[in-house]
């Protein structure tokens, strides 16, 4: 059998209804994995190692005593914008290193009382704005993991944990995803309530399981979707059993594929692995269709998500701006570019948006979901952020949310997916669908996972921890701080 | 480039702000190498006239595709 910590939600939720592991032998394996690893991956800030133990105690009584929860002993981390009782919330800021929250956030308290066994507070980059230069790819650690939900993504990557919540506001989840190769869904806006959570932009924040496949993340979604009283954002319809409505037949299933924007600045290696996934599915009986995005051609979309941003942080940080000062270099510039938005280019951006949602609109007319691109490039090095383009090479951060931030600005649900390798790299599509109805798109990515196993894949620091022989991790032998300090520098000096 | 750093300067100075120069000029730098995508923004055509899109439509789109509410 293979590492416990190599499992998914699904797998070890199997195992403990098996009877075949338990919780806490589930904790001390992903502990383990976290000690051995984390060192040079840096996906955690803070661990919650005794708060962990205790809560798998309990998972394990409810287990035997036949009464467990949805998410009955299951390790998950949280981006450390987050609020936790009792435990550190720095939002990867100095301005809140010390700061300790009294209440969890929804997504937190919804995970809790659903049996989830919180291990780790996870590395972000001030405000979730940027990048951090903490964080490693796992699959080569001379590259980065992106950002902002950067130790989300490593640590399900590494196999240090099954499920961790992310956020995003213009790729944030899927971009990490695409680069670390995993399964992450950034749900229709409002589904998934954002109470409690370090905002960056209200229009655009979202709440995101990171996990290894699709299936996992709809276990992870029926826990911390839905109306919650103190986010009047948050959608009130019923929450499916999305588990449940895994199946598609592929045959029935009409699959929208943009002809514009999406490809037009794009690594060709990732633009090919695109197409083969299209194929994939459309060998398997699915209908392609084209659509095209008009918009895109009358609205700069970068633009749009610059200005959205930029001016919604700065009215939304307006608190801190007395302490300027301690602000990180990075965000102190997000701040500043905001001074040259005024509130008609702001609100005007706001208003343009909708023209983007009418394609979409026009395009679910004839398609059940739209396959996108996921990130245009595989992940570049830490000391060399580029967007290497074939013919070309630009900043990376001026065209990283390319293809992601679109599916921010319409609301619409969409999930990263694994769905091939180039340079030895993980890349990734995103599949899309109309609002509130993440049970498609999980279902489409499901199906494409199910003819697969790009998902399944191992970096190889991974491999080489599972077919190595370990000691039982216990409290005395563990090696990783209970707490890092919070890092505000980055490499990348144009967010 | 040096009005654009002048006009940050001053416009973070009236609200109080300021920054190093390096960060100063490195922010002005960043928008002048993005100024023709706002540019290109800022000049869509948003009708006057009804029907006519307001700030709060592209909220209210994705609303719509909701479930209505539970009695509850």
């Amino acid at each position: 059998m293979s590492e416990l910590a190599d499992l998914g939600v699904a797998e070890l939720l199997a195992a403990y209804r098996d009877r075949t592991a338990s919780p806490v032998e589930a904790l001390e394996s992903v502990l383990g994995r976290i000690d051995r690893l984390d060192p040079s991956v840096g996906a955690v800030l803070t661990l919650c190692w005794e708060k962990a133990l205790e809560a798998a105690r309990e998972s394990e009584r409810r287990w035997l005593t036949d009464e467990p929860r949805r998410l009955e002993g299951i390790p998950y981390g949280l981006k450390d914008i987050i609020e936790t009782a009792g435990i550190r919330t720095t939002g990867g800021s100095l301005m809140y290193e010390d700061h300790v929250p009294t209440e969890d956030a929804a997504v937190a308290r919804r995970l809790r009382e659903s049996g989830g066994v919180l291990v780790a507070k996870l590395q972000t980059f001030e405000f979730a704005s940027g990048v951090n230069a903490v964080t490693s790819n796992p699959w080569d650690l001379e590259r980065t993991a992106a950002g902002s939900s950067s130790g989300s993504g490593a640590a399900v990557a590494a196999r240090e944990l099954p499920l961790t919540i992310g956020t995003d506001t213009g790729g944030s989840v899927a971009i990490p995803a695409s680069f670390v190769g995993i399964t992450g869904l950034k749900a229709t806006f409002g589904r998934v309530p954002r109470s409690g959570v370090f905002p960056l932009s209200w229009t655009l924040d979202h709440i995101c399981p990171m996990t290894r496949s699709a299936e996992d993340a709809a276990i992870a979604m029926e826990v911390i979707s839905g109306w919650d009283v103190a986010d009047p954002s948050s959608g009130r319809s019923r929450v499916p059993d999305y588990a449940d409505q895994l199946e598609v037949d592929l045959t029935q299933l009409k699959v929208g594929v943009p002809t514009d924007w999406f490809f037009d600045i794009i690594n060709p290696a990732v633009a090919k692995a695109t197409q083969e996934a299209v194929r994939t599915l459309e060998s398997a009986g699915a209908k392609i269709v084209e659509f095209p995005l008009p918009s895109s051609h009358l609205v700069d979309l970068h633009a749009m998500e610059l200005t959205i941003i930029k001016s919604e942080a700065a009215a939304l940080h307006k608190p801190h701006l007395e302490h300027f000062g301690k602000l990180g270099p990075e965000f102190q510039q997000v701040i500043s570019r905001a001074q040259f938005h005024n509130a008609a280019d702001y609100l005007n951006a706001l208003r343009a948006r909708h023209l983007v949602q009418l394609d979409f609109e026009r395009a679910f007319a004839t398609a059940d979901v739209v396959l996108t691109p996921g990130a245009i490039t595989v992940a570049p090095r830490h000391d060399h952020l580029k967007a290497d383009l074939g013919s070309s090479v630009r900043p990376w951060v001026d065209v990283v949310s390319r293809t992601t931030a679109i599916f921010n600005m319409t609301g619409l649900p969409s999930v990263s997916i694994p769905s091939g390798f180039s340079e030895g790299l993980p890349v990734g599509i995103q599949v899309a669908g109309p609002p509130y109805d993440e049970a498609r798109v999980l279902a489409a990515a499901h199906a494409f996972q199910m003819l697969t196993d790009y998902h399944l894949e191992m970096p190889a620091i991974v491999r080489e921890d599972t077919a190595t022989t370990h000691d039982r991790w216990t409290p005395e032998t563990r090696s990783t701080p209970d707490e890092l300090p919070v890092v505000t520098k980055t490499l990348d000096s144009t967010w | 480039m040096s009005d654009t750093v002048e006009y940050l300067r001053r416009v973070l100075i009236d609200r109080g702000l300021s920054l190093p120069q390096k960060n100063l000029e490195s922010a002005a730098a960043t928008h002048e190498k993005l100024r023709h995508e706002f540019e290109k923004l800022n000049s869509v055509e948003l009708r006057f006239l009804p029907p006519y899109i307001e700030p709060a439509t592209a909220i209210q789109w994705i609303e719509s595709y909701q479930e209505l509410p539970d009695d509850e």
